[in-house]
């Protein structure tokens, strides 16, 4: 009996002795994934919190290719020879659905990279006297922090209606983006409306307003880190896309006037060293010459993804999937003043598909999908400031006409530079002088939109005038059947 | 090799030893108590002795045994009987049949098994004999139609397939459906079973209702599935069984393949829409002047199954074992599609003394799996009968080719077989140790661990040989760990009162934890077949990494009582606590409560003496489901990168007040035995109330989540189990006892998220609506307009949970054309029905499987009746029948309108019968075996799975378990002849 007893006390220990270490089991920690209680306790983290923003704008789904994409492809400059839905064929075709993939697609991640950036937001105030007390961040570095977030953001409301919204230029009454401003964490918050036009444009400015004081200043010349982060000189300079878009040119010239000199060669005469690099070719392999303004960086461990990259839609085989040959008999590549041997007409490789013999854009000429896919270049700047001029100033000034000439000459060495005096004839040369100057880099469908013209016809696809339904997308079903308050495009 | 292997065994014991004693000769006559009669055939031994004879032709033997023996008598149906000698020399015996064929003894959750008739849960076992000696590796196929209540589906024919599981409904929108498995006491993972022997397994007991259910707590809101292996006994005679088993395998249904078109059929429809010119065809059926039916390619015509194993029972005065080994091995008839298992298995108890006794059930397998990797919507898979007929697949002088099949531009699949290597290898180890204490009378104090683990390995190649993709291979290789820990400690206390009032008290503690562990590489640019190790690829090199763990920590307890052994109370408690949920939220706690009456005890039953039984059950309780990710509470930070520096970025939004999945079951069963027990029935109302439950809520993208997990929302089942079972002929050499059970239930939605009254899931079909049942919700086909040949669909009224049928379009979007359409996604009604008969040496059980209401998407015809989108594929003879000219009333629009979109066309009837098992066996008449002098039964048996199946479903295989039917790779017919010999 006295065995039975301690035996019995044996079984006992063992369960309690169990019982004590327990807990810490019952409070794991992922090694895979941290909690985000932790995520602001240094430098290191609040930086690598940064760099996960960026990661989301870049996205394959966003800026690491299809956002420039859809852009490129809704206008007649290219042909489609897949047929394939993953690959944006119904948005080339113009008759995209709320349920098309793309659509959902390309809004899930816009509006993920904007919900990083409102958490990101909300942490960085919510510890600021900690960050700053305690020495993990200088001011400066919370600023700098702050106003990278800020940029992205207001980048981010720009971009989205430029796609799920009618121009601004049509009606600033119309509706607009959803301005999701702070952190989504629950459900609490699913009905929200949009907001008009004007509205969201005020937003975009306040973010990019904000960023552009709180960023620090920068100089010298163009390098990865410039190209790759947003600074003073990068958010200025999309601010004159943003005020273009607007018509609000006093606002292009005067931004623009930060980051322009006055007359020829034109370069910046503060901040980042900008200024066009001579050779056009260079820059589709250079990506950090003094023209790049803002470009989604690649790397052979973080790459856009399979029927995302860039070269997938626009190259050849081996390096792309030939999926969108120029489109020779559109308007800006039969135009007479498109010379001959201009080098951007030049920048192409030919391959015969089915018996046809096309032509492939060869601005994105890397293997392993591994080109960087441009958000920004100077070049533009210097032709949203042109456009500007001439409209500001009622006429075609010197300045703005030497303006088109450093982007049209810098690929015509030689020709005879343009010289128009009115106004609207001017205006319209700066536009073909981009549709030339921006092939494949996704501004082509903002320069239609916020200039309401038509979409011209292409290959079996109809015209179609600024009135219509499919003119900008729908706002994708998922968004539809979740947000009770949201308002449909008409 | 293995058949070698065993037979070796099989002589091995031929030449065992024989024991011997002092004897006399005893003789008797055996009789049958009910009518007098003599009984031949009965086999009479000394007990621990191999020795035995049987009874003549007037029920007479003759044995020698010594005076201090004991005999035992046995005979199938009848109750076996032990006397002992005594020193007499004649022993006559009456033999009386047998009440209970199986499960003498139920299980209860962590106490120990309890008689039949005095617990009050629900609990239905299914006995080895109903699911031993299949020609299948997962044992789950065989419980298809057994238990009442259980909804088992084998989703397709790949060998290493592993049946799904759904008691009384769908327990939860969001989380899973699937049981709780318990293997000898310690909780094991659904896929398991493969790892399992089936002739290990004693029985299989179904725990349904709260009463049996609650102990389990948190993971018990879908019931629980007891596996019971088998265990010797005390002073048994050691028992050698050894049993193989060849099979082959055929599709078992090949209507599906049948209606592709053939050369002909096709190439004149291409002439007739148009799709080709009759020159284009002339040339074509030049070059290719063939008429293969795909699918006799594509599916080998036969694959062999083989199995083998042995076991060794017995029990001396303290110990007791069973040992086993076995083998399987099945090739699926897709390429790629194999499985072979090698499992062993020590189950050891000790009763040391009268107060200690301890055991250990040990267990390993090693497995060798393939599946398919072209199922579904692959051409060299399952729509591998779109290629054309007029190509072959063989070359002009009729030998398979290495490479393209000729003119189809798809590779021969066993030539992809060759040169894709890919392989899973499992290593299970199921662990149960324990040791018990009994310090004093009716006290039991019992400690139990387990370990319960597996290390799978995959790996798969491209060769560098493989003609598309020359000198340049690929490599990866994938390893996983599994190990989940787990300790109980129990004590049991029965005492009695004024021996009228019988107590069980239990109460205990249970800890569990799990660790998951998988590491990932992958290479290419490999040069050589024969240098294929991740280091030989430079190329494309990734690696990937990822560990989870999770743990339960749990109090719980019982008390039983019982008056006069007619009124049975049990009341149990549970608390749980998990990591799976917020801190806050962490703990729970379960209750249930049952009650019984035992009416037959009762007085004024006498009158009714036809009435052999008769229990009146009801119970009410809680229990909890928590299958959900294990990190689903925490907002989780990720990794990633920017211009090669490590970007963070929250991944999941998290849900500090994340909680368990509440349920509510109440059962009212009645249980009763008529006719002197010839006729027994069992039916039971359950009402299954769900609620808080996990729901992954779909949020609007611009929140940056698609959704977040959150307890929202509520579900009800209802239902109906009944189970027959009728020993309607019971003969001195025959018996035929037939059974049918069914389960009718009923699920309705009654709470859903955010106040919405329903919710279509997007891509699915599928929608949850408050106060239904779930449903299909697409768009209703209207129809072939006649007049201009365009199909049109109805469009819905303002309420979508309405079936509205007035208006038409020709316009087809699913958004706007998705509505109820009248068809449910879970089926109401499944049951089976069969029998069990023998004629003296001859046993026949044949088990048929019914699910009624089953309704399912056929995804396949989206492909095989769509000619405008698959031009060039082979297609269904169906889609001849197309619109040509106005007046024309067809299936098919006009041929250049999409003929299939995703609508009500494809939701079709899934119901199904199966013949899922017949066997047939013959045992050796005891004359032939004494003449060997050590064999004491052989078995010969047929045995055919999924011999005949009835359903309207179009597709492959009814049998699906899915909202849509796709490329399944199908159920097989079997026919598996064996041999079980026992020493």
């Amino acid at each position: 009996m006295k065995k039975t007893i301690i035996n019995l006390f044996l079984v006992l220990l063992l369960a309690f002795g169990f019982t004590s270490c327990y807990d810490e089991y019952l409070e794991p920690v992922p090694e895979t994934a941290l909690s985000e209680l932790s995520v602001f306790d240094t430098k290191e983290r609040v930086e690598a919190q940064v760099n996960g923003i960026y990661a989301a704008f870049k996205s394959g789904q966003y800026l690491g290719g299809r956002y420039q994409v859809y852009n490129s492809i809704r206008g007649d400059h290219f042909l489609n020879l897949q047929a394939n839905g993953v690959t944006g064929y119904q948005t080339w075709q113009n008759l995209v659905f709320p349920t098309t993939g793309e659509v959902g697609n390309l809004w899930n991640q816009l509006y993920a990279a904007v919900n990083r950036v409102n958490m990101f937001i909300e942490g960085l105030e919510a510890n600021e006297e900690m960050l700053l007390g305690g020495d993990i961040l200088t001011q400066a570095e919370f600023d700098q922090f702050y106003g990278e977030a800020l940029a992205l953001r207001g980048m981010a409301f720009h971009h989205v209606i430029q796609l799920y919204a009618r121009p601004y230029n049509q009606d600033p009454q119309d509706w607009g983006a959803l301005l999701r401003i702070t952190a989504q964490k629950s459900s609490a918050d699913n009905d929200m409306p949009r907001v008009t036009l004007e509205e969201t444009y005020e937003q975009i400015l306040e973010d990019l307003t904000a960023a552009v004081d709180l960023l620090p200043d920068v100089s010298g010349g163009n390098n990865d880190f410039f190209v790759t982060r947003l600074h003073k000189s990068s958010v200025i300079a999309f601010k004159t896309r943003v005020y273009l878009h607007m018509s609000d040119y006093a606002s292009v010239v005067e931004q623009a006037n930060n980051i322009v000199s006055a007359s020829a060669p034109f370069e910046a005469p503060e901040g980042v060293a900008y200024a066009l690099h001579e050779n056009f070719e260079e820059i589709w392999t250079d990506y950090t010459t003094s023209e790049s303004v803002f470009s989604i960086p690649m790397t052979p461990t973080e790459l856009p993804g399979t029927q995302n990259f860039l070269a997938h839609y626009f190259s050849e085989p081996p390096i792309g999937g030939q999926e969108y040959p120029i489109n020779q008999d559109s308007h800006v590549w039969s135009s007479d003043e498109f010379p001959e041997d201009d080098h951007r007409r030049l920048l192409v490789r030919e391959r015969t598909v089915g018996g046809v013999d096309h032509l492939f854009i060869h601005k994105y000429p890397t293997e392993g999908q591994q080109d960087w896919a441009p958000v920004m270049r100077y070049a533009e700047v210097l032709l949203n400031l042109a456009e500007a001029e001439a409209r500001h100033n009622g006429s075609v000034t010197s300045r703005a006409l030497d303006l088109l000439n450093a982007v049209f000459l810098r690929s015509n060495p030689g020709a005879d530079p343009i010289d128009i005096n009115d106004v609207e004839e001017f205006v319209e040369r700066v536009w073909l002088e981009r549709e030339m100057e921006f092939l494949a880099e996704g501004i082509d469908n903002m320069d239609i939109q916020r200039t309401v013209r038509e979409f011209r016809a292409k290959g079996d696809v109809d015209p179609m005038e600024p009135d219509r339904t499919q003119y900008v997308w729908p706002i994708p079903q998922s968004e539809l059947n979740t947000n009770n308050l949201v308002q449909p495009n008409h | 090799m293995k058949r070698i292997l065993s037979f070796g065994l099989f002589l091995l014991m031929a030449f065992g030893t024989h024991v011997l004693g002092q004897e006399l000769t005893i003789t008797g006559t055996v009789t049958d108590a009910s009518d007098d009669a003599t009984l031949p055939g009965v086999t009479v031994l000394v007990e621990g002795t191999t020795r035995g004879t049987v009874t003549d032709v007037d029920g007479r033997y003759e044995i020698r045994a010594d005076a201090d023996d004991v005999l035992v008598f046995s005979f199938i149906g009848m109750t076996t009987r032990e006397i002992p000698v005594d020193g007499r020399s004649l022993i006559n015996v009456a033999m009386e049949a047998e009440v209970t064929a199986l499960g003498e003894v139920v299980v209860v959750g962590y106490g120990t098994a309890r008689p039949v008739g005095t617990v009050v849960g629900s609990i239905s076992t299914v006995g080895a004999e109903e699911i031993e000696r299949r020609p299948v590796a997962n044992v789950w196929d065989a419980m298809q139609g057994r238990v009442s209540g259980l909804q088992v589906f084998t989703s397709s024919g790949e060998p290493s397939e592993v049946s799904s599981m759904r008691l009384h409904g769908v327990g939860s929108l969001g989380a899973s459906s699937t049981p709780l498995y318990v293997l000898d006491g310690a909780p094991v993972a659904p896929g398991n079973i493969l790892s399992l022997n089936p002739n290990d397994i004693e029985s299989v007991s179904v725990l349904k209702d709260a009463s049996a259910t609650s102990i389990y707590g948190a993971r018990a809101a879908n019931g629980v599935i007891y596996i019971t292996t088998k265990r010797g006994h005390r002073d048994e005679v050691a028992t050698i069984t050894v049993n193989t088993q060849y099979g082959i395998s055929s599709l078992a249904n090949e209507d599906y393949f049948n209606r592709f078109m053939n050369t002909e059929q096709l190439t004149n429809f291409w002439i007739e829409t148009g799709y080709q010119t009759e020159q284009q065809v002339e040339n074509l059926l030049e070059q290719y002047p063939h008429d293969t039916r795909w699918h006799r390619y594509f599916y080998q015509e036969t694959a062999p199954t083989y199995q083998a194993d042995m076991s060794i029972q017995g029990g001396g005065g303290r110990t007791t074992y069973y040992i086993s080994g076995s083998y399987f091995s099945q090739e699926g008839l897709a390429t790629m599609s194999d499985f072979e298992r090698y499992s062993v298995r020590a189950n050891l108890n000790s009763h040391a003394n009268d107060w200690l006794s301890f055991g250990a059930n040990i267990a390993l397998s090693n497995d060798y799996r393939q599946r398919n990797p072209f199922a579904s919507n692959f051409i060299e898979g399952g729509l591998s009968s779109l290629i054309p007929p007029f190509y072959s697949p063989y070359d002009e002088d009729g030998e398979p080719v290495d490479g393209l099949m000729p003119g189809t531009g798809r590779y021969d699949p066993y030539y992809r077989e060759r040169m894709f290597p890919s392989q899973g290898d499992n290593i299970q180890a199921n662990l149960v140790g324990f040791v018990q204490l009994n310090p004093m009378e009716g006290l039991t104090i019992r400690t139990q661990a387990g370990i319960d683990g597996y290390d799978y390995r995959f790996y798969s190649q491209r060769l560098p040989s493989f003609v598309g993709n020359l000198g340049h291979g690929r490599s990866r290789e994938y390893f996983s760990r599994n190990i989940t820990r787990n300790i109980t400690n129990t004590a049991e206390y029965r005492f009695n009162v004024g021996r009228r009032h019988d107590f069980t008290v239990l109460a205990g503690q249970e800890f569990l934890e799990n660790d998951f562990e998988r590491f990932e590489g992958e290479s290419s640019g490999h040069n050589d077949d024969r240098l294929m190790l991740l280091t030989a690829g430079p190329e494309d090199i990734s690696v990937d990494h990822a560990r989870t763990e999770y743990a339960y920590s749990s109090f719980f307890g019982r008390l039983d009582y019982a008056l006069d052994e007619t009124y049975f109370v049990d009341f149990s408690v549970r608390q749980d606590e998990s990591s799976r949920f917020g801190r806050d939220n962490r703990t729970a706690t379960f209750y249930a409560t049952g009650v019984m009456w035992n009416m037959a005890n009762a007085d004024f039953m006498n009158q009714f003496d036809w009435i052999s039984a008769l229990n009146v059950k009801f119970s009410i309780g809680t229990s909890g489901n928590s299958e959900i990710g294990n990190y689903a509470h925490l907002a989780t930070v990720g990794t990633t990168q920017y211009q090669g520096a490590s970007g963070w970025l929250i991944s999941t939004p998290g849900n500090p007040r994340l909680s368990w999945e509440e349920q509510t079951k109440t059962t009212l069963g009645l249980y009763g035995a008529l006719f002197a027990d010839r006729l027994s029935f069992d039916v039971e109302y359950y009402i299954r109330e769900t609620e808080n439950m996990l729901l992954s809520v779909p949020q609007p993208y611009t929140s940056g989540f698609s959704t977040i997990t959150e307890n929202v929302g509520s579900l009800r089942n209802s239902g109906i189990d009944v189970e027959l079972r009728g020993d309607v002929l019971q003969g001195r050499d025959y018996f035929f006892t037939p059974y049918v059970n069914f389960n009718y239930n009923t699920n309705e939605v009654t709470e859903l998220f955010h106040g919405r009254d329903y919710w279509i899931i997007p891509n699915t079909g599928v929608a949850w609506v408050v106060g239904n049942p779930v449903a299909f919700y697409y768009p209703i086909f209207a129809g072939i307009d006649p007049d201009d040949g365009m199909p049109m669909w109805y469009v819905p009224g303002e309420d979508r949970t309405q079936t509205t049928k007035e208006e038409t379009t020709k316009t087809f979007n699913t958004a706007d054309l998705e509505q109820y359409t009248g068809t449910d996604r879970y089926p109401p009604f499944a049951g089976g029905f069969g029998f069990n008969a023998g004629w003296r040496n001859f046993r026949v059980q044949a088990d048929f499987s019914v699910v009624l209401g089953k309704y399912m998407i056929n995804n396949d015809r989206f492909f095989t009746e769509n000619p405008t989108n698959f031009a060039g594929w082979n297609q269904h003879e169906s889609v001849l029948d197309y619109w040509k000219e106005p007046g024309d009333v067809t299936q098919f629009p006009r041929n250049d309108v999409q003929f299939t979109q995703f609508d009500s066309r494809l939701i079709e009837d899934a119901s199904f019968m199966r013949l899922k098992n017949l066997t047939v066996s013959y045992d050796l008449p005891q004359s032939i075996l004494q003449q060997t002098g050590f064999i004491q039964g052989s078995r010969i048996f047929v045995t055919g799975r999924n011999l005949w199946t009835v359903t309207d479903y179009l597709g492959p295989d009814p049998e699906v378990d899915s909202n849509i039917g796709m490329g399944t790779n199908p159920n097989t017919r079997q026919v598996s002849f064996g041999l079980t010999l026992t020493f």
